[in-house]
């Protein structure tokens, strides 16, 4: 009876948590309010189809309810976007997949592996601190690479040299730039892929900064806007524009006075960023005062392509409007359900469903079936010895 | 240690030799045999092991599409063959919840009106298997898959394995057992992608 008094206990909090009444509950899943508060009540055992019904119901994992302190059961159930809003869908449920994932995988001796670690910082001195812990970070970037390709550099390193996995992928049905999972077992970033690339990589330093911060009290962050309410939100962005215009560069290049056009053009071109992030980043430098900041936003960037006679950089920066960054499947997170796939912890699906391909592919390119008619029985309490050396870096299917 | 029938107990505590436990049914493969009126084969392959034979959600699966007019799926719920269903105890949902996960389930797909009893049935089929020693028969490549690395050789068949066995236990012939599984097929259904080729009588000897 414990047991289910403990699952009962943790629907009742999950269920008031969400503002939703016994009786809401009752009708979502089929059962009458007595049969949910018996549940609750710890009198009443939950069946398997009954406890996936309620946990459909409440939007969230099986497992926030029958594992309160696993990372899927200490993600929040209803966390609230930058804005204030509620964040109920599509995306919530990405990261709470990925998150659940997480949890098999490291089960089965898949963990993951340990951020890079990186000085601790206070959000709330975030003019002091973000800029240091950016500076911090670029000394470490080996793969900064300027221009139309920096975004997926700065993806790869963010993986490869942080150990933070990235995810861009369009999904259009929740209005989120990006989100991420800070929490020290298992840190993601998402990027909505629906945004301009420039847009995107200051929406991916922004997270990065997040991460970097731990500062997701209840160990997810999500932006539907970039707009600083809060110190933490004022960290982020101070630390995306640190990241993505160095300091010193941004000096070094802008020797003396007021930049002209040639020179910002020059400076879109190299870093990458939106124009708005510029603007933004030299105000915060002192570089250009408030009235150049308000003259410079009202030009806009085609305005500021008008005023030069450079077609090729006109041509090159005019692109980028319209350009989108390209799906990038979480690398770390690839290669452990890759590890699992292999060793029996999990099946095609999950695999296939990282990386967007069906199962079919993923099952008959490496016919796991072929390795268990030659005898390889698979002890379910040992799925083997996996490194992080052996961290798989393809697609299964190239 | 051996048991009074000389056969070592297995890892999950089962002492009954693997020819004798019992079979737990996946919901997509007794309606692929329903599908052909060929449930009687099922019969004649494990009529000598006891209950149970299927687990509460798959019946529940199969009892929801039976009331949608299914009409394979009436004549499932017609067999009494086989018997009551195995219900999970409370401390096996854990277990279950992580093997839905393990099979695709992930997220709570907020606006899939059937995502709440995805893979439901094999995670419960896999995970009593797991814990009673029992056998488990499904057609899902990926429950096919999983299960046979948890459960190991000798204790995962699918539709065309079955057949094998009914044409060595003499219930079937060669010709007969490669019918049925066309006639599946015909039907609409689907074997496990290792079979989408076609079926020769080397499959069923």
């Amino acid at each position: 009876m414990e047991e289910h008094a403990a699952i009962g206990s943790r629907i009742r909090a999950l269920r008031e948590e969400l503002g939703v009444q016994a009786q809401e509950l009752g009708s979502r899943v089929g059962l009458d309010p007595s049969a949910i508060s018996n549940i609750e009540r710890g009198r009443r055992s939950v069946k398997s189809d009954e406890l996936a019904a309620i946990a459909k119901a409440l939007g969230v994992s099986p497992l926030a309810i029958l594992e309160p302190e696993s990372l899927v059961g200490r993600l929040p159930v209803a966390p609230r976007a930058s804005s204030g809003t509620l964040l109920k869908g599509d995306v919530l449920s990405r990261l709470t997949g990925l998150a659940e994932l997480h949890e098999v995988l490291a089960e089965g001796g898949l963990k993951a592996h340990e951020q890079a670690k990186v000085q601790r910082v206070d959000t709330e001195h975030w003019f002091r601190t973000a800029p240091k812990l950016a500076a911090g970070v670029v000394s470490q970037l080996e793969r900064d690479v300027p221009g139309d390709d920096r975004f997926v550099a700065l993806v790869r390193a963010i993986e490869e040299q942080f150990f933070i996995d990235v995810l861009v992928e369009e999904r259009d049905t929740d209005d989120v730039l990006g989100a991420s999972i800070t929490d020290s077992e298992f840190s993601l970033i998402f990027v909505n892929a629906n945004q301009q690339v420039t847009r995107a990589l200051f929406t991916l330093g922004h997270e990065l900064g997040h991460t970097l911060a731990k500062d997701g009290r209840n160990s997810i962050v999500v932006d539907d806007d970039l707009t600083a309410r809060s110190d933490s939100e004022r960290f982020a962005n101070a630390f995306a524009a640190a990241l993505l215009l160095p300091e010193e560069e941004i000096r070094a290049q802008i020797p003396t006075g007021v930049p002209d056009a040639l020179t910002l053009c020059r400076l879109l071109d190299h870093w990458g960023t939106s124009f708005e992030t510029l603007v933004y980043r030299l105000h915060n430098l002192r570089m250009i005062n408030a009235e150049g900041r308000d003259r410079l936003r009202s030009l806009g960037l085609r305005g500021l392509v008008a005023q030069i006679n450079d077609q090729q950089l006109t041509a090159r920066l005019m692109a980028r409007v319209g350009s989108r960054p390209a799906r990038h499947t979480p690398s770390l997170i690839a290669a452990r359900a890759y590890a699992g796939y292999r060793q029996g912890a999990i099946s095609a699906r999950p695999l296939a469903g990282l990386f967007g391909i069906d199962p079919h592919i993923v099952s008959a390119t490496m016919d796991l079936d072929a390795e268990m008619a030659l005898g390889e029985a698979i002890d379910p309490g040992d799925f083997g010895s996996y490194s992080n050396d052996d961290l798989y870096g393809g697609s299964p299917v190239e | 240690m051996t048991t009074s029938t000389g056969e070592a107990p297995s890892s999950d505590g089962c002492h009954r030799p693997v020819a004798v436990r019992p079979v737990l049914y996946d919901a997509v493969t007794l309606r692929h045999f329903a599908a052909v009126s060929r449930l009687d084969l099922l019969y004649a392959c494990h009529n000598d092991r006891e209950e149970p034979r299927w687990t509460a959600t798959v019946r529940e699966e199969v009892s929801r599409a039976a009331h949608l007019g299914v009409s394979e799926c009436l004549s499932i719920l017609e067999m009494s063959w086989l018997g009551e269903p195995l219900t999970p105890a409370i401390e096996d949902l854990r277990a279950i919840a992580r093997l839905r996960v393990a099979l695709g389930n992930a997220g709570f797909e907020a606006e899939d009106e059937a995502a709440e009893s995805k893979h439901l049935g094999e995670a419960e089929s896999i995970q009593m298997a797991l814990r009673f020693g029992y056998c488990f028969v499904t057609d899902d490549n990926d429950a096919y898959s999983l299960a046979k690395g948890r459960l190991g050789i000798g204790r995962v068949f699918d539709t065309v394995e079955l057949l094998r066995l009914a044409v060595a236990n003499g219930d079937l012939t060669v010709p007969d057992a490669i019918d049925v599984a066309n006639r599946i097929r015909t039907a609409g259904r689907y074997l496990r992608h290792t079979y989408e080729r076609l079926l020769t009588p080397a499959d069923f000897t």
